[in-house]
This record gives structure tokens, sequence and C-alpha cells, in this order.
């Protein structure tokens, strides 16, 4: 056994303002196994965007939770989610990564379902007799199923708590992000999956610590700065005081959290413009800007515009709203290995100019390919490796903690891994018992 | 405009002094090949057909950013692929498609294993080149379309492809 009890897998001690947490978090089967069970099948998992299953019969294949389902708009209009296994033998009956299907018909005997779930036809049925019943044969969906404002989620969780709840302080963001557009958010086609050999807390840290980004992503800057022609002096400052001054973190309660940096990074495509946009972009940045201010006045326009953040949607989403919008879902596979999916995200109406530079950003930064997200693979893949050397050790989270400390915060870290511990403790399901910890809850610790 | 045998081979030719290059992580000279407007494509292993710049892909460079790529790759600070990474490449199946007095289209299959902590990471896909005559062939545009489903398990594709 290589821990006793969860709570012995964090050092919470806000007197002395040490927080760490213990390596084999990160290299156990065993913890692996008990966060399947008392966080991924427990908490709210963000399955798919609405933009996704526009019309009815649209469908995404999708596997959450280690289980595989299918994500789509029944004939009824219906968002919906299907475990996509045949009710008869199990097989799977829908086999294409996504499409628009009028009904799914399983390749084994031919079972079909129609798009809301429904068993409408078996193949030479008088066989099964007089009991047999195909109304009590459809497919079946997780226990809960939920959508806030255009993003569904499931819970294998029957007692889950309603999903706005659930999300709590993340829905300020979902919220900033849903109402970039008034026409709606699409997701960019052409996301992808990549692997990274770490453990999967190790990325959700990463994705929202913004300590490494002047150390590892040098070049990335660099590359920034050279783009940025005659403002260069201009935005290398502006980096400078930025990055040193001006982010904060929150605990955004349920284990979501956010780091706001405060000001809006290197432009964001909404809607505050860079010169590494080029010149041609800036009056459609401009406008977009406008028009934000005209439906929420500046004080809402400059929460929705001018600040990058990186949100935790605890347990597995982020959602990084920087320079472009990003959501990135991480699914652990071993203790050691996970499959990091990517998605961009981004006003319905945008101008194919603006849409073409959003996914130039995405591409540049965060792609698989980009002068960012190779280095962040490499550093987790790094820390990954140095547990094999020393798993009996801790590791520290504790910038920001001590009452006396001023400056950069680590509490959307430490927020995270409050609830983790939490969870873990728990026996049964109730992310909110006596299991937490005192010091939850205040803002920014 | 038929092609030549002599013309394939000599395309042939770039191809494998371009793929040496490459391995043997020469990436100024690499950058030499290229026209001023060229424009060097990685599309996403989900939407393979997709149009750069109207749906997500892995790398959508022009000159500009591709001579920032080689820079960063080249600075010691582009962790994933500092130190140098190992690569073998096999570029095979050579067509060439079009032929215009200045221009030629041309395909070809790839393997590109890199080597890194004791593992092969093996991409295979096909190339596509437009290649413009100017004292010998330029890179006018190089698409590197991969045949993985997902960019699992090794992550990046930070390498040159
Ligand atoms: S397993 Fe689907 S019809 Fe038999
Ligand atoms: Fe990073």
């Amino acid at each position: 056994m290589s821990f006793v009890q969860p709570t012995d897998l964090v050092r919470d001690d806000p007197t002395a303002g040490v927080f760490r947490v213990h390596r084999s978090s990160f290299t156990s089967q065993e913890v692996l196994d008990l966060e399947m069970e008392r966080i991924f099948e427990r908490c709210w998992l963000y399955v798919g965007h609405e933009s996704e299953i526009e019309r009815r019969g649209d469908f995404v294949r999708r596997t959450i939770a280690r289980r595989p389902v299918i994500f789509l708009r029944g004939s009824d209009g219906e968002g919906r989610v299907l475990f996509n296994s045949c009710r008869h033998r199990g097989a799977a009956v829908c086999r294409a990564a996504s499409g628009n299907a009028k009904a799914f018909s399983c390749f084994y005997h031919g079972w079909t379902y129609d798009t809301t779930g429904r068993l409408i036809n078996v193949p030479d049925e008088s066989p099964y007799g007089p009991c047999f019943d195909k109304s009590e044969l459809g497919l079946t969906s997780p226990p809960r199923v939920q959508s806030y404002r255009g993003f569904y989620f499931m819970s294998l969780n029957p007692d889950a708590e309603e999903l706005p709840a659930y999300l709590a302080g993340a829905r300020e963001y979902i919220d900033r992000l849903a109402d970039q557009s008034q026409a709606g958010l699409r997701i960019v086609p052409g996301g992808y999956r990549y692997g990274t050999k770490a453990n999967w807390k190790l990325m959700m840290e990463n994705f929202s610590d913004t300590y490494h980004f002047e150390t590892l992503h040098r070049t990335y800057l660099k590359f920034l700065s050279s783009q940025a022609g005659d403002n260069r002096k201009e935005w290398d400052e502006y980096n400078r005081v930025a990055v040193f001054g001006r982010r904060k973190a929150y605990d955004l309660d349920n284990g979501h959290a956010a780091i706001e940096f405060g000001y809006p990074t290197n432009g964001r495509i909404i809607a505050v413009w860079h010169p590494a946009f080029g010149p041609a972009a800036r009056p459609g940045v401009e406008a977009a800007r406008s028009r934000l201010v005209e439906r929420f006045g500046e004080e809402r326009a400059a929460a929705i515009a001018d600040n990058s953040v990186s949100v935790i949607v605890y347990p597995n989403l982020i959602l990084l709203d920087i320079v472009a919008s990003i959501l990135m879902q991480v699914w652990p596979v071993t203790p050691g290995y996970i499959e990091v999916d990517n998605w961009a995200i981004g006003p319905r109406d945008e101008t194919p100019e603006m849409l073409a530079r959003r996914i130039e950003q995405f591409e540049l930064f965060v792609g698989s390919a980009g002068f960012g997200a190779p280095d962040d693979m490499e550093a987790v893949e790094s820390c990954q490796e140095g547990y094999a050397a020393s798993a009996g050790q801790w590791s520290d989270i504790s910038r920001g903690f001590h009452p006396q400390s001023s400056g950069d915060s680590e509490a959307n870290l430490r927020a995270m891994w409050r609830e983790w511990v939490a969870n873990l403790a728990s026996e049964t399901h109730g992310a909110h018992d006596e299991a937490r910890k005192p010091g939850v809850g205040a803002a920014a610790r | 405009m038929s092609v030549d045998a002599a013309t394939r081979l000599e395309i042939e030719d770039f191809l494998t002094e371009e793929a040496a290059l490459l391995d043997e992580w020469r990436l100024d000279e690499w950058l030499e090949l290229f026209t001023e407007d060229a424009q060097y494509v990685v599309p996403s292993p989900t939407l393979p057909d997709g149009q750069p710049g109207q749906v997500l892909g892995l790398i959508d460079d022009d000159i500009a950013r591709l001579r920032g790529r080689v820079e960063r790759l080249t600075s010691g600070f582009a962790y994933r692929e500092a130190p140098r990474p190992r690569t073998r490449r096999f570029v095979t199946n050579v067509r060439v498609l079009d032929l215009t007095p200045d221009e030629a289209r041309a395909t070809a299959s790839f393997l590109v294993c890199r080597l890194r902590n004791g593992q092969i990471e093996p991409i295979m896909g096909r190339y596509e080149y437009r290649l413009r005559r100017k004292d010998g062939w330029k890179i006018r545009y190089r698409r590197a379309q991969i045949d993985l489903e997902s960019i699992s398990p090794y992550g990046s594709v930070s390498i040159i492809l």
C-alpha cells in the first residue's frame, strides 16, 4: 500500500504557509483507481458543445470516464448522451467518429435504434417469444445529462447536484466566454487529441500554472516579440509588468479555480488587437470590442474582452481563454499516461479573417506543433520521470500561501487539490461534506 | 506537360537531399530551399483534408513563422527538441502529378522516425509539394499529412516532418 489515507497525501498548513502533495498521488495505481471511483464516476464531466450537434441526427462519438458514448441531437431536437453499446451483446452501434444519422443499426446482428435511443427494429424477432419487449431495450443514458449555456456535461452519479450549482464560480467564466458573441459559440472543426506520458493532475496544474511562462516559454515570447515590429518595446514592457504584477488566483468552489492575468496577454482575438495579428485585422478586432461595450457597458465588456484567464473546471476540463479560446480535457489512462482533447472555440459569426487569426494563434501556442505546448509536454513528462526517482517525496505548491506573502499565488492549484483530497477521502458522494479541510472557500490563499 | 524520367528523377533527388538536411539538423540550409511566399502545412489528424486557416491544423507557417520555428528549434530552448532530436526519414513513392515549365506538383510517402528516451516514435504520411523552378527547385508549398488518428502517444509534432 503506497498510502494509508487519502488525507495523508496533501499537507495543507495555512499557518506555516506550506502546501505539499505527496508524489505517490501521481504514480500510484491505487490512487488512480480511487480517482476513477470517487472523482470521475461522481463529478459532472464535460461531454461536448451544442455546436457539434447542430442538426437533428448530428452525432459525435466520445469516451467519457472510460465509457463509450454517443453525444447527439435526437429526432425530437433534444441534446442527448447515449451509451454506445448494443443492448443485445454489446457491440458499438455507432462506429463513425461523427456525422448525421437517422438511426443506428448495429453491425453485428442488426438491432436498430433511433436517435432518441429507442430500439426500433430487431431482425427476425419471433424466436424471442412473447416476453420480449423492445421498449425496455433502448440504448441507455448516463444517469445525469445537463447543459449550461451550450456546454453539455454528464454525470455517472444519479445523486449529483444540479449542474449550475456544481459549476459554482466557474459559471462566471463560461458566461464571459458565451457572451463573446450574440450569435453563440461554435467549436472550430479539426480539434484533436494527443497523448502525454504524465499524470493527469500534472497536466491540469500545468495549464493553470502561470509561474512557468517566462522560463519554459521563452522561445514563444521571443517569437511574439519579433512579430511586434515597431511596437516591440511597448509590448515587451507591457508583458513584463503584467507577468509580475497583475495575476490573481481564485478559488471558485467545488475544485474549480481560475487565474486571471489582469490584462489581455498577447492580444485577444476578442477583442484586443496585437501587432502579431497584422494591421489588416485591427479594425475588425476593435469593432468587436465596441459591440461588446454596446451590449454590456464598459465594465462587463472589459471583463469579457481584456482579461486573459485560465480556468480549471474540475475535475478535468481547462478553459484557456487567452489570445484564442481553448478547451482542453485531460483523461487519465494509467497513472503515468494521459490523453488530452483539444478544441478551439469562438463566435459563430466571426469573419473568415478573424477565424484565420484565431486558428493561427491556437496553432502557434497550444497546438501539438506549436511554440509552447511541446515544451509543456516535455516539462510534465520530466516531472513524471522524476517521481520514479523520488516517489517518497513531496511536491511544493506553496507559492503565495503564507499569510505574509504577496504577489503571485498558486491558490487556484490549491483549490483543485483540496477538492481532490476531499473527494478521495469521501466514501459516499458529497463533495461538500466534513472531509473538506479548513481554509477552503477563503479566496485566493 | 508530360513528365519525363529525367525531371522525375531530379525531383526525387531534390526530396532526398531535403530529407538529408532535416536528418542532419541543418535547418538553416533547409530554410534556404523555400521561396519567400512559401507555405508549410501539417493538417489536423482529424481533418486531413481541411483548409488551413478555415479549420484547426497543426502547422500553417508562412516564411516568417517558418524562420521563427527554425530559430526556436535551434536555440537550445525548445526543450522538447533539446538536445537536438535524432531522426531518420524515408521518402518514397514519389509521383510528379503536374508539370509546367515553372512549377511541379509532386507527392511522396514518408516515414519519419524520431528516437528519444530509448523509444522510437514513427510518424508516417504523405507529402505534397509545389516546387518552383528557380536555379534548380525551390519549395513554394509543402504539406505533410500524417496518417495518425491522434498525436498519441507522442503528444507533439515538434520536429520538422
Ligand atoms: S450485438 Fe448488436 S445486434 Fe447483436
Ligand atoms: Fe505552458
